[in-house]
C-alpha cells in the first residue's frame, strides 16, 4: 500500500511538471491555433537560462529564476517575430513544420552555447520540507513543482477566461481575419502569446531541472507532453494539468508495477492512454469540440 | 464622408477584379451596392476595410478617403478603429465563443461600463439574442447568427457600417425584420450604411442611393427611387419584364439584349 501511495504521489508531482510544459503549448494553441512542437526545447532553454544565472554566475535562485523568465520572454518574442510572424495568414500546417525546424535549431543552439555538460540546480526555488504521508515521502522539489504549477494554472486560466485581453486572444485563435476586421491588433496578440508561452515553458523547464539533470537532450520531454495535451484537450488549461497528472500517475504506476515484467513499458503507457481517450473523446477530455451545423 | 476614388484591385498580382470603382457615401446615408455574383462588390468592401491582404489582394490604383484622410494604406485593425466596420459575408462568427462573448469582442475597444450599456442597446434591438446570450454561438440558427454579427458591429459604435449580403440564406420574413432593424439603426444612430445585396428590391426600398456594379465597374448609379424605375434595373435585377403582353422573340433572349448602359 505504501509503495502504491509513493508511486501515486510522485506521479502527481511529476504530472504537474508535465502540466507546466503542456501549459506553454496550450497558450500558443489557445491564442493562435498554432501547434508548437518546439515547446520541449523552449522548456530546455528556460532551464539553461536558469542554470546560467544560478550555477555559472552564482546568483541566488530567486534572482536567477526571475532573470531566466525575462530572458525566456524575450526569446519567445524573438521566435515569434522572426519566424512565426512572416507566416501570418498561411496554413497552420506550414507553421507546424516551421516549429519542427525550430526544435532542431534550438537544440543545436543550446549545444553550441552550453556544450554537452550536465547541470544541476544547487538550491530550490523556495525552501519547503519534504512531506511524509504515511510511509510515503515526497521530496521538496516535487512539492515546489506542484505548488508552482497550480499557481501558474490558476493565473493563466483566470487571465484567459475573465480578462478582456484573454477574450481577444481566444477570439483571435478562432478566426484571426475576423478579429482583425474588428480592430484587434492580431500581430500584437501573437507576440504576447509567444512571450507568455516562453515564460511558462521556462518555469516548467526550471522546475523540471530541479527534479532531474539539465542537458541538451532535455527537450525530449516535449514528446512526453504531446499525449498530455491531446489527452486533456488542446486548448484547455484544466486539461493540461489534469492530463499531466493522469499521465504522470499512470507512468509511475506502470513503471513501478509492470517494469519487472515488461521493461520500458512505462514509456509507452502515456501513448496507450492517449489512444484510448481519443477513441471515446476525440477532442480530449476538456477540449473544444469542432462545431458543425447540420 | 467616404470617397472611393476610381480604385483598381488585383488579386495575386494577376486577377484584375476592380477596374475603376468610384463611390461616395455621405454621413448618415444608406447606400446600396448591387450587382450579380462576381461583380466585385465584396472586393470593394474589403478594399475599403483593408482586408484584401488576407486574400493576397492589393489596391493598385486610385485611393480611398475617409473623412478627408487616405485610408487605403492602413491596416484593417486601424481602419476598424476609425469607425469603419465591415460585417463579413456569411454571418462569420467566433464560433467557439458564446453569444455575449462575441458581442463583447465587438466592443473590445471600449471599457467595462460602456460595454454594459452597449450590450443593453444591442439586446434592445435584438431581443432574441438576449435569450441566447450564454450559448455557444456556433450552434445558433442562421437568422440568429446574422443578428449576432450585426449586433456585434453595433457594439463598436461604427460611423460607417458595411453589410455584406445580410439576407443570405434567411427566411423572407426574417429578411424584412432585419432590414427594418438596419433602417432603425441608420435613423436613430445616424450610422452610415453601405448595403451590398442580391435582394435588389428590398435593398432599394430602404436605401437613399444605389450603385450597380458589373464586371468590376460601377455601371449605373442614382437615387434609389430613380433606380427602381429604370428599365434595365427592372428587367435584370427586379425581374419585372412586361407582363401580359405579347413579346417578340428577340426581346425574350435576354442574353442577346444589350443593356442600355453598355456603349
Amino acid at each position: 500500500m505504501d509503495y502504491f501511495l509513493q508511486l501515486f504521489l510522485s506521479g502527481i508531482c511529476i504530472g504537474a511538471v508535465y502540466g507546466l510544459g503542456a501549459i506553454g503549448f496550450v497558450i500558443i494553441y489557445k491564442s493562435s491555433g498554432i501547434f508548437n512542437l518546439a515547446h520541449g526545447e523552449m522548456m530546455m532553454v528556460g532551464a539553461f537560462f536558469g542554470v546560467t544565472f544560478a550555477n555559472l554566475l552564482g546568483w541566488p535562485m530567486w534572482l536567477a529564476f526571475i532573470l531566466a523568465l525575462v530572458l525566456a520572454a524575450v526569446t519567445g518574442f524573438v521566435i515569434q517575430f522572426l519566424v512565426i510572424r512572416p507566416l501570418t495568414g498561411q496554413s497552420h500546417f506550414a507553421v507546424l513544420m516551421v516549429t519542427v525546424g525550430l526544435m532542431f535549431i534550438i537544440k543545436g543552439g543550446t549545444l553550441l552555447v552550453w556544450g554537452h555538460e550536465t547541470y544541476d540546480f544547487r538550491e530550490l526555488l523556495f525552501q519547503v520540507e519534504s512531506l511524509e504521508i504515511g510511509e510515503a515521502i515526497i521530496a521538496s522539489e516535487y512539492i515546489v513543482g506542484f505548488i508552482v504549477s497550480i499557481v501558474l494554472f490558476v493565473l493563466l486560466w483566470a487571465y484567459f477566461s475573465y480578462t478582456k485581453n484573454g477574450l481577444s486572444m481566444r477570439a483571435t485563435a478562432d478566426d484571426e481575419e475576423l478579429a482583425e476586421s474588428m480592430g484587434v491588433r492580431v500581430r500584437r496578440i501573437f507576440g504576447m502569446s509567444w512571450i507568455l508561452a516562453g515564460v511558462s515553458s521556462a518555469v516548467g523547464g526550471i522546475i523540471m531541472g530541479m527534479m532531474t539533470t539539465i542537458d541538451y537532450n532535455m527537450g525530449e520531454v516535449g514528446l512526453k507532453v504531446l499525449p498530455v495535451v491531446v489527452f486533456g484537450g488542446l486548448e484547455s488549461f484544466l486539461g493540461a494539468i489534469v492530463g499531466g497528472i493522469v499521465v504522470g500517475v499512470t507512468g509511475t504506476l506502470s513503471g513501478g508495477y509492470l517494469d519487472e515484467y515488461l521493461t520500458g513499458f512505462k514509456e509507452i503507457t502515456p501513448y496507450i492512454l492517449m489512444l484510448l481517450v481519443l477513441l471515446i473523446k476525440p477532442f480530449g477530455l476538456f477540449g473544444e469540440k469542432k462545431i458543425e451545423r447540420i | 464622408m467616404l470617397v472611393v476614388n476610381n480604385i483598381e484591385v488585383v488579386y495575386s498580382e494577376v486577377i484584375w477584379v476592380l477596374r475603376g470603382v468610384t463611390l461616395e457615401i455621405a454621413e448618415g446615408s444608406m447606400v446600396a451596392l448591387l450587382g450579380a455574383n462576381g461583380a466585385g462588390k465584396t472586393t470593394t468592401l474589403k478594399a475599403i476595410s483593408g482586408l484584401l491582404w488576407a486574400e493576397l489582394g492589393k489596391i493598385t490604383a486610385g485611393s480611398v478617403e475617409y473623412g478627408g484622410r487616405k485610408i487605403d494604406r492602413l491596416k484593417a485593425e486601424d481602419i476598424a478603429r476609425l469607425g469603419v466596420i465591415q460585417v463579413l459575408e456569411g454571418h462569420r462568427l467566433f464560433e467557439h465563443l458564446t453569444t455575449e462573448e462575441n458581442l463583447r469582442m465587438g466592443g473590445h475597444l471600449f471599457d467595462g461600463q460602456a460595454i454594459k450599456q452597449k450590450l443593453d442597446m444591442v439586446y434592445g434591438y435584438f431581443p432574441r439574442l438576449r435569450e441566447r446570450r450564454g450559448e455557444i454561438s456556433g450552434y445558433l440558427s442562421g437568422g440568429e447568427q446574422q443578428m449576432l454579427v450585426i449586433g456585434r458591429a453595433l457594439m463598436s459604435s461604427p460611423e460607417l457600417m458595411m453589410l455584406d449580403e445580410p439576407s443570405l440564406g434567411l427566411a423572407p420574413l426574417l429578411v424584412l425584420e432585419i432590414f427594418d432593424i438596419v433602417s432603425d439603426i441608420n435613423f436613430e444612430k445616424q450610422t452610415a450604411i453601405l448595403l451590398v445585396e442580391q435582394n435588389a428590391k428590398a435593398a432599394l426600398a430602404i436605401t437613399d442611393y444605389g450603385y450597380i456594379m458589373e464586371n468590376g465597374r460601377v455601371v449605373l448609379e442614382g437615387p434609389s427611387e430613380k433606380l427602381v424605375e429604370n428599365e434595365d434595373i427592372k428587367e435584370f435585377y427586379l425581374g419585372l419584364s412586361q407582363l401580359g403582353e405579347r413579346k417578340s422573340y428577340r426581346e425574350i433572349k435576354h442574353y442577346k439584349r444589350r443593356k442600355r448602359w453598355l456603349g
